[in-house]
């Protein structure tokens, strides 16, 4: 589907263009909202990167797919944006060992409500170091390859497995700090 | 790491897909577009218009001045004021300077033809 509306767009047709925004736009404002953790920031940038994207989509060589495509143009947006803004301090997660707090987590959090979960999610990924938080989201949320991932973030094969490791960790010992309150309400 | 893990791990991230806060932003956007885009059909346009009347004057001017030429020939010695001038000098240098002025034409609008656009 994509395809053919790329094609409609090369060939004249301005407005069908907008299929492409409207499919992606969440998406894309996921990934520079891991990397720039400040909205009015990550919408402009994504609205740069659709424009940039529709500039350049004679480049566009499809040996990936337009959104992995797009994805590098966004996250290149917002690497460029995050050196203009002021560095952030990112909290320490802490260094929690055990290996069982994501099953902890898990009956945790699982009690709540969704709008909660929802609420828990965005407010750790956001505490979360920027490589840390999009590589989350594109694996899990996105479900990208890791392959595509090297492609969108471009960090190495290594780099990526280390990272994601790493991020994963971070991210249940950030929800175990955020849901210290609700675990001793339950026990 | 447990698939299990894995797997709710992969169910909690699900729920951390963010919407665009403006519901106008796909609109936003394709204004924006349209606005990139205008500036550059008008372009093209007069594009076009540039190639036809440079190949006219090129197809015209030559014509135009050889008739006038013709026209001048009987007379050997133009008397300008107290000046004698030879018409066959006169029209060599129209020619010189047509052809630079064309030359310039062309280059820019060969540069032109292809850039990326």
């Amino acid at each position: 589907m994509d395809d053919a509306v790329i094609q409609k767009v090369l060939k004249g047709n301005i407005n069908s263009f907008r299929y492409l925004v409207d499919k992606y736009k969440d998406m894309s404002f996921s990934i520079a909202m891991s990397i720039l953790k400040d909205e009015f920031e990550a919408e402009d940038v994504i609205q740069e990167a659709f424009v940039k994207a529709f500039k350049n989509l004679r480049d566009f060589r499809k040996e990936s797919g337009f959104s992995t495509w797009l994805y590098r143009i966004v996250v290149n947006e917002s690497l460029g944006r995050m050196r203009k803004m002021k560095p952030q301090r990112m909290p320490d997660p802490g260094r929690d060992e055990d290996d069982g707090q994501e099953y902890e987590i898990q009956e945790t959090i699982f009690h709540l409500t969704r709008d909660d979960q929802i609420r828990y999610i965005n407010k750790v990924l956001d505490m979360m170091d920027a490589r840390e938080s999009l590589l989350m989201r594109l694996f899990y949320l996105n479900e990208s390859s890791l392959n595509e991932i090297e492609e969108i973030s471009g960090f190495s094969s290594s780099n990526v497995r280390v990272i994601l490791h790493r991020a994963r960790k971070n991210f249940y010992c950030f929800l175990k700090n955020e849901l210290k309150e609700e675990i001793r309400s339950i026990l | 790491m447990n698939q299990n893990i894995e797997n709710t791990t992969k169910d909690l991230l699900k729920k951390s897909l963010l919407n665009v806060p403006d519901k106008d932003f796909s609109k936003r956007v394709m204004e924006k577009i349209q606005l990139e885009v205008r500036p550059k059909r008008r372009f093209l346009s007069s594009f076009s218009l540039a190639w036809i009347f440079t190949i006219l004057s090129i197809i015209i001017v030559p014509s135009g001045l050889t008739a006038i030429i013709k026209n001048l020939y009987p007379i050997r010695i133009l008397n300008i004021g107290n000046l004698l001038i030879d018409p066959a000098s006169i029209s060599i240098l129209l020619y010189i300077f047509f052809t630079v002025v064309i030359l310039f034409i062309l280059d820019g609008l060969i540069r032109l033809t292809f850039k990326k656009y």
